[in-house]
């Protein structure tokens, strides 16, 4: 009986059922236990986040106001762009100041302002994992600075220190961005200079690549600042600009697009350069490629800025009276990835 | 451009002349060519010729795939309207047999085509149309709408 789509392999009801959008993806669980196993196999999260891309679905960001987590939702387009309040997220203990956020693939990493613990969240399955952190490890002296790295591994819930020795140099204000897997950061040979180059580290082989160049289209110009984030979870794309300064009216930025990337070579294109007035708050921005639309908070929020092929203009970010969607914050794709639990014997070790 | 022609046998003894460059959309001919390419006529064991020859339809459709804006425009309107032809057993026969001739394109089309189908449904309407049986107990069932459930309150204002 063919006309049962059981009977398909389970690689071809994989392929199909990673098409459908998440919004859907509620009776697909539902619809059989099968179904809903495999809707939570790595194997099958990985294929949904990839093809996220290709669905139309809006584009979601994560906002802190002030620290409390929002989703908004926003349309990057040159006819209507907006940006909609879509909720709060109410999980969290409400004691808690959440200092930043970063994605990846559905997790948010949050990091507090109590620093002895960081959470990860997929606020889409309501999971959430507490991780404790070893601070011991950093030391800034008056004339030194040390720096460690280390990992956490979600099977063991152990931290490793990182046997590294950084010829490299990142800043500390720096947003890491991840992509397939891997997390990027505009990095520099030496505490002076200029950020000419990004590095990679490689969850999978769990080292850091090579120093890879930044376009050297935009190191040339001698921008001081640098800011890195991801386009569709495909591509990476560089923003530089010129430094605030009250004496000039108008900043230059420079945005670039990989047309590669890998943890061990990278190779750039220009997306656009333009002169604007506002001063773009750059932690956080985003592109459409084909459409040719960059969008970022202005330092005066709630204002955001917008360009598209046509104009630039303003978007009001306010939400409601007197609450403002304000920096950091971080763009956002629900995803079905799955939070590992630790084992209750480490639950109880961690009491 | 080479007007070799190529037969494919159905498994149930349906023969397709067909141009070379068209058997070659099917990446397991393809394969075979490679390895000898002395052959002309091929049989394939897994695909009825009801179905095959609406594969070899869609290659032929899609035998020079031009970058232009406009071919690409062209070509996903009747990528539309074939789709448009088939029942949801029929489709599901297709898919298996890209997948098994190795149809990228058809195989890919077929899938968001289900897909954009599935959206659309209840739980109750996918399991009639695709023969899904339900194995959930009762409890099992609210067990899982509950663990579904969305952390961002859908709230239009921040809470106080």
């Amino acid at each position: 009986m063919t006309s049962m789509i059981s009977s398909l392999p389970r690689e071809l009801i994989e392929e199909i059922i990673s098409r459908v959008p998440l919004r859907s993806m509620k009776s697909v669980r539902l619809t059989c236990k099968s179904w809903n196993n495999l809707s939570k196999s790595e194997i099958f999260t990985k294929m949904h986040i990839d093809k996220a891309a290709t669905r139309e679905e809006n584009t979601m960001m994560i906002s802190m106001m002030p620290h409390d987590l929002y989703l908004m939702s926003v349309t990057v387009d040159d006819v209507d762009p907006s940006v909609e309040l879509k909720g709060q997220l109410s999980f969290l203990d409400n004691q808690v100041s959440i200092y930043r956020v970063f994605h990846y693939e559905g997790l948010l990493l949050c990091i507090f302002e109590d620093p002895t613990r960081v959470v990860v969240l997929n606020p889409y399955l309501r999971q959430a994992r507490w991780i404790q952190i070893r601070f011991s490890h950093l030391s800034i002296g008056w004339d030194s600075f040390r720096c460690e790295y280390e990992i956490y591994d979600f099977d063991s819930s152990l931290w490793t220190t990182l046997d590294v020795t950084p010829h490299w140099w990142i800043s500390c204000s720096s947003y890491g961005v991840s992509l397939k897997g891997n997390t990027y950061w505009p990095a520099k040979r030496s505490s002076r200079g200029l950020f000419d180059h990004i590095i990679c580290f490689d969850f999978t082989r769990e080292s850091f690549g090579p120093l890879l160049p930044l376009p050297f289209g935009a190191t040339d110009r001698g921008y001081p600042y640098v800011t890195l984030s991801c386009v569709k979870e495909e591509k990476l794309a560089a923003l530089f600009q010129q430094y605030y300064s009250y004496c000039k009216c108008e900043y230059e930025i420079d945005i670039w697009i990989t047309t590669k990337i890998e943890a061990e070579m990278v190779s750039w294109s220009k997306f656009l350069r333009m002169n604007t007035k506002p001063n773009i708050y750059p932690i956080i921005f985003l592109i459409d490629e084909e459409k040719k639309i960059f969008m970022s908070l202005d330092r005066e929020f709630p204002k955001t800025f917008l360009n598209t092929a046509r104009e630039a203009k303003y978007l009001d970010l306010r939400v409601s009276d007197g609450q403002y969607c304000r920096p950091p914050v971080c763009s956002y794709v629900p995803s079905l990835v799955q939070i590992k639990k630790p084992t209750l014997r480490q639950k109880d070790e961690t009491k | 451009m080479s007007s070799n022609k190529i037969v494919l046998t159905s498994s149930d003894g349906e023969s397709f002349e067909v141009e070379e460059v068209v058997a070659r959309k099917l990446q397991i001919v393809g394969h075979m060519l490679e390895d000898d390419c002395v052959i002309n006529e091929i049989p394939l064991q897994n695909v009825t010729g009801d179905i095959l020859s609406m594969v070899i339809e869609y290659c032929k459709t899609h035998v020079d795939e031009e970058e232009s804006e406009e071919a690409q425009t062209k070509l996903k309107t009747w990528d539309e309207e074939f789709m448009k032809k088939f029942d949801i057993k029929t489709l599901l026969q297709i898919i298996l047999a890209a997948n098994y001739l190795n149809v990228k394109g058809l195989l890919d089309l077929v899938s968001q085509t289900i897909a954009d189908t599935i959206k659309d449904y209840t739980p109750e309407q996918i399991r009639e149309v695709f023969g899904v049986e339900n194995d959930y107990t009762e409890e099992e069932e609210a067990e899982v709408r509950k663990e579904n459930a969305w952390a961002f309150d859908e709230a239009d204002t921040p809470k106080p």
